[in-house]
């Protein structure tokens, strides 16, 4: 790769602290919806899965901000 | 709609209306014709109402600024409300509160709100900001917003900030952290949040020369092939951000390329409650020709579907002489 790659409409969760995302994915039910870990801290979330993923955190505790971009 | 108070008058007890009179100059001896009379001239006379105002007892001055802030009305000599008692009665307060607490009990005149992690988080994400959830709790509110409710809506607020989800993220993806780096020493502007990535605004169209685009939003090319041994070959274009890791939740990695589906890593899967639709959807979408029927049964096999397979002896005749077995097939 030697030119510059735009990923548009990229579904992605980044978080504060390492460690949270560490915990998901520990977490199976949440884990199968993170896919390319692009940092400690950011994540590529599965297409089409961002829902289901909300939905896990949720039950997990968090409360995630949710963005449109 | 509210009444007019000298309307009532008529409706109010001759004994109170008497000291009501004294107000407008009347005296006790008057009927209760002569006090409605004098009451009703008084009003209309600006200097018998300002002196009026000017004797009325603090507390019934308090009384009535409470009256006129809630839309109240005077019925019988009675000063009641027609509106919820409290102190943000407009519809846009009442619905304010119902998008950021949970209503807890709620009668003709009343309600009560609670406000929690939950309902703030609600109201948040439909698009309060928080410094905007602290002006309208303050302006509805008659005294000022407790020390410790106050902190807890900022620790709510910064748990939600905690865990970002973009749904439709734009990011800009660099051969390395230097090039990133030159690119925003010329003047590319976003949020960098990985060595190599750059968040950029959504509207932003980045102008760099042999940019290639993926776009996620459509289906990505079919480029796997698929073996009947378990086997898969990615036929790498643009390395996009989800092929391999999506391979790799299912089948062990042999090489950059090559995957290798097996019963133990696809049983892990389905042992965390997966199904095996999902990752027969997932290859019939990437693959370049239709699955390997033998896969697909394979594949369902280990998931436990049930597939029949039996062993039968079959009986034979040869003919080691041609024209014998000619005789038999022609035999009518």
């Amino acid at each position: 790769m030697n030119q510059p790659i735009l990923h548009d409409n990229l579904p992605l969760i980044e978080v504060a602290d390492h460690l949270t995302l560490d915990d998901l994915y520990a977490d199976p039910r949440a884990a199968q919806y993170l896919l390319t870990r692009l940092s400690k801290t950011v994540a590529v979330v599965a297409p089409g899965q961002m829902d289901a993923l909300l939905a896990r955190l949720r039950k997990l505790g968090h409360t995630p901000k949710v963005l449109e971009a | 709609m509210p009444r007019q108070f000298d309307s009532d008058l008529p409706r109010v007890g001759a004994d109170m209306l008497k000291p009501m009179a004294k107000t407008w100059g009347g005296d006790s001896k008057m009927r209760k014709d002569e006090c409605i009379a004098c009451i009703r001239a008084g009003l209309k006379d600006p200097q018998k109402v300002q002196a009026a105002i000017a004797s009325l007892q603090p507390w019934e001055r308090n009384a009535l600024a409470l009256i006129k802030r809630m839309g109240g009305i005077i019925q019988h000599s009675t000063l009641s409300t027609s509106s919820p008692i409290s102190t943000a009665p407009a519809p846009r307060s009442l619905a304010f509160l119902e998008r950021h607490a949970e209503r807890t009990q709620s009668h003709r005149h009343t309600a009560q709100y609670r406000l929690t992690r939950e309902s703030i988080y609600r109201g948040l994400e439909s698009g309060t900001t928080l410094d905007e959830l602290f002006v309208r709790l303050k302006t509805g509110s008659q005294t000022e917003l407790p020390q410790n409710v106050v902190v807890e809506l900022r620790e709510w607020n910064s748990l939600r900030e905690r865990v970002v989800l973009r749904r439709r993220a734009r990011l800009l993806e660099f051969p390395s952290a230097r090039a990133l780096q030159d690119a925003l020493a010329q003047g590319l502007t976003g949020n960098s949040i990985a060595e190599r990535f750059l968040l950029l605004a959504h509207d932003k169209q980045p102008e760099l020369q042999g940019l290639t685009r993926i776009n996620y939003a459509q289906a990505l090319p079919h480029n796997l092939n698929v073996f009947e041994d378990g086997k898969i070959h990615l036929n790498r274009g643009t390395r996009d951000l989800i092929t391999d890791a999506q391979l790799s939740q299912w089948a062990i990695r042999l090489s950059d390329l090559e995957w290798q589906l097996t019963v133990e890593s696809v049983s892990k899967v389905l042992n965390e409650g997966r199904k095996i639709a999902e990752l027969l959807s997932f290859l019939e979408a990437r693959s370049t020709h239709s699955l390997p029927s033998l896969l697909k049964i394979a594949l369902r096999s280990w998931a436990g579907e049930t597939y029949q397979v039996e062993l039968e002896a079959t009986i034979i005749l040869r003919c080691p002489q041609e024209q014998v077995f000619e005789a038999i097939i022609s035999s009518q």
